[in-house]
Parts: structure tokens; sequence; C-alpha cells
């Protein structure tokens, strides 16, 4: 046992390295925050509440989508257009943002959560002037 | 056998755990909130097997060298046919002639629409399917792109998309790696309007497609088909496509 020390050291090190990221977390001066989409100026409501949105939106796309497509249950309220009109906002040189760009408003928290999307290699990521959308 | 005594300690042992699984469900349903999805204020009431859509085409009416339906289905869906092989073609326009007589004839042919659709049977995954009102589609979030329903129809209605697509139209989502063909407007049917080919022909002045309700006795096309007598392309095959033509 005369190792006693040496293994008690090793044993601390392990873990406070294992716990490291909570450490760093703790000690951090600023609490960080999901970064949140962008939204044209003046709008205030979505089709749901923001904190539910923030956790559930990708059912609630899943849902809407299997309604459309196999039964043609259609809300004209709760498109993916309808997504496009409110929260696509233009860069200073007017034109939209690209599916890549970090100013798409997805990819605002997709980004910073890491998670990839592939809506838009088929669905347009523009506003639909037939869902009341400016083009 | 079990004792008395033995089958009570059981249930008391089972009763414990049913008690524990609930409390601990008790405890866990706060996170896992259930979503209860609104009906929708404004949502429709969907495709109803009532309906079955069909499209009836008289051909003495089609003109050899019209091809508004082929433009406004293409305009409508954003599709681009640059004469390549392996571009996509919704609907085509098509010669036939009969080499005893001469009688040529010029006719859009696009997805039949069958009741009893052969891409629906091959499909691996599900994709292709029939709507309860009788219009064949591809769902293309589950469609993987194997093409068998490309193979497996009569009458070459689906096209593969090889390239990769920008600038889609918002109410037609179309993507590389993904077989598409005729969706009979859905959209727009769904929205109580007819389909794009069928109001283009009418807006110049030819008249030569009717949409409507096969179901429906009253309806314009089963009128028109009790009229006169139409017949589906390849009817040997007994696939009972919801397009019919007249004077073929």
């Amino acid at each position: 046992m005369r190792d006693r020390l040496l293994i008690l050291a090793g044993l601390a090190v392990l873990v406070g390295l294992l716990t490291w990221p909570s450490w760093r977390g703790l000690s951090a001066r600023e609490v960080a925050s999901a970064p949140t989409p962008a939204v044209r100026a003046g709008l205030t409501h979505c089709i749901r509440d923001t904190e539910w949105m923030r956790r559930h939106h990708m059912q609630l796309l899943m849902h809407t989508r299997d309604a459309v497509v196999y039964d043609g249950i259609r809300d004209p309220d709760e498109t993916l257009p309808g997504c496009m009109n409110c929260h696509l906002t233009r860069l200073a040189d007017g034109s939209y943002p690209t599916v890549s760009s970090p100013q798409f408003f997805c990819n605002s928290c997709h980004l910073y959560a890491g998670v990839e999307t592939d809506c838009f290699s088929c669905h347009s990521n523009r506003p639909d002037p037939a869902m009341g959308g400016t083009p | 056998m079990t004792g008395p005594d033995e089958s009570r300690a059981a249930d008391a042992g089972r009763r414990r755990f049913l008690t524990g699984a609930a409390m601990s469900t008790l405890l866990l349903a706060p996170g896992v909130s259930l979503i209860t999805y609104a009906a929708g204020r404004g949502a429709t009431a969907g495709a109803s097997s009532k309906v079955r859509w069909g499209l009836l085409i008289d051909t003495n009416r089609c003109t050899a060298s019209c091809t508004a339906c082929v433009t406004a289905c293409s305009t409508t869906h954003g599709w681009k046919d640059l004469g390549r092989p392996t571009d996509p073609q919704w609907i085509r326009k098509v010669t036939l002639s009969d080499p005893a007589s001469g009688t040529t004839r010029s006719l859009p042919v696009m997805c039949q629409h069958c009741a009893e659709p052969p891409c629906v049977d091959v499909c691996p995954t599900g994709a292709s399917f029939k709507r309860a009102d009788g219009i064949v589609l591809v769902n293309r979030h589950t469609c993987i792109g194997c093409r068998y329903c490309m193979l497996a129809c009569p009458y070459k209605a689906r096209s593969f998309v090889h390239e990769d697509i920008t600038d889609q139209e918002p109410h037609s989502p179309r993507g590389k790696g993904t077989v598409e063909s005729c969706n009979l407007c859905v959209p727009r049917i769904d929205a109580g309007q007819r389909p794009a080919c069928v109001e283009a022909c009418e807006r110049d002045g030819h008249g030569a497609m009717i949409f409507g309700d096969l179901n429906d006795p009253d309806s314009a096309i089963r009128r028109e088909l009790a009229r006169y007598p139409a017949a589906p392309l390849r009817a040997d095959l007994r696939l009972d496509p919801g397009v019919r033509y007249q004077g073929l």
C-alpha cells in the first residue's frame, strides 16, 4: 500500500479531467443561450408558443408533412412556405440568404446545435406569394 | 403449484413494482409532455375515397402543333426539358399514326393515375403510393431513387432527377435523387382548382381536356364519358387508369 498516495492523486486528476467541462461551464461569466431565429420586423406571434417551437418544431414539420403528402390535409396557416413568409429576412444588399448561409434563419440555431437538415435540397427557400409572402 | 403465501408474496412484489412504475411515470411525465396538435383553424378535409379524380382527353380536339399543356406543367412545377435524354418530363406530347390508314393523332401523355398502379406494387419503401382519391404520387421524403417504379410503369410516366435543383416552385418541391411524375397538380386540386394543363388547354381554346370526379355521375367528365366512348391507353394491362382518351 505504499502507492496509496499516488493512486489517490491519479484518481483525483482523472475525476478532475472527466468533469472538466462542468467546471468550465460553472466558472464561465455568461451563461450561454441558444440563438434565436431571425424574424421579419413587426411580427410577434409564431403559429405556436416560442418555447414549444424551440423544442418541437421538427415534430410539427414531420406531422404536417405526412398529413399533407398522404392525406392531402392542408392547413394554410401551417406550411413550410409560411415559415419563409415570416422568418426569411433580407441581407444588407436586399437579397435573401442562401440555404448554407449562417444568416438563413434555420441555420442560426442549427449551426449552433450542429444539426444538419436537408429540407431545402428539394423545398423552396423563398416566400410564397400565393401564401401571402413578399417575394 | 404455488402455495397461497408464496403467491401473496409474489402479488406484493408485483404491486411494489407497479407502484414504482406508476411513480416513475408520474415523475417522467412533465418532461415528456405529449404533443397535442391543434386540428388547425383552416385545415382542409383531405383526400376522400368517395372521389376518384380523372382526366378525359379528346384526341380529336388536340392539335399536333399545340404544347400548351406541357408548357403550363413545366412552368407550374418548375421542371425543364432541355432535350437531354435524362431531363424530366411530367407530361409529353405523343404522336400516334396508323400506317394502314395514314391517320395521325397527337395526344398528351402523363401519369395515368392507375387504380392498380404497378409503380406502387414494386416500390421497396412505400414511397410510391396511391392517395385515397386515386392520385398516384411519390413521397419524395421516403423515395430512395432506385427507379424500380420507372421500369414498372408501362407509360414511361416517371422521371428521375439527376442533378441538383435550385429555385424550386414553393408549391412543387423537387430534388436530386428522387423520382417524380405528374401529381395531377395535387396542391391545386386540394385548393379546389383544376390541374394547370387542363386550364391551359381551355385557355388556348382547344378544350381537349376535362378534369373531374369519375365517381360522380353528374360530373362533366362522366357526362362526356356517357356520350362518347373513351378508352385508356394499354387497356389490355387492366390497370384501370384515371386518364381516358377519346378518338383513338
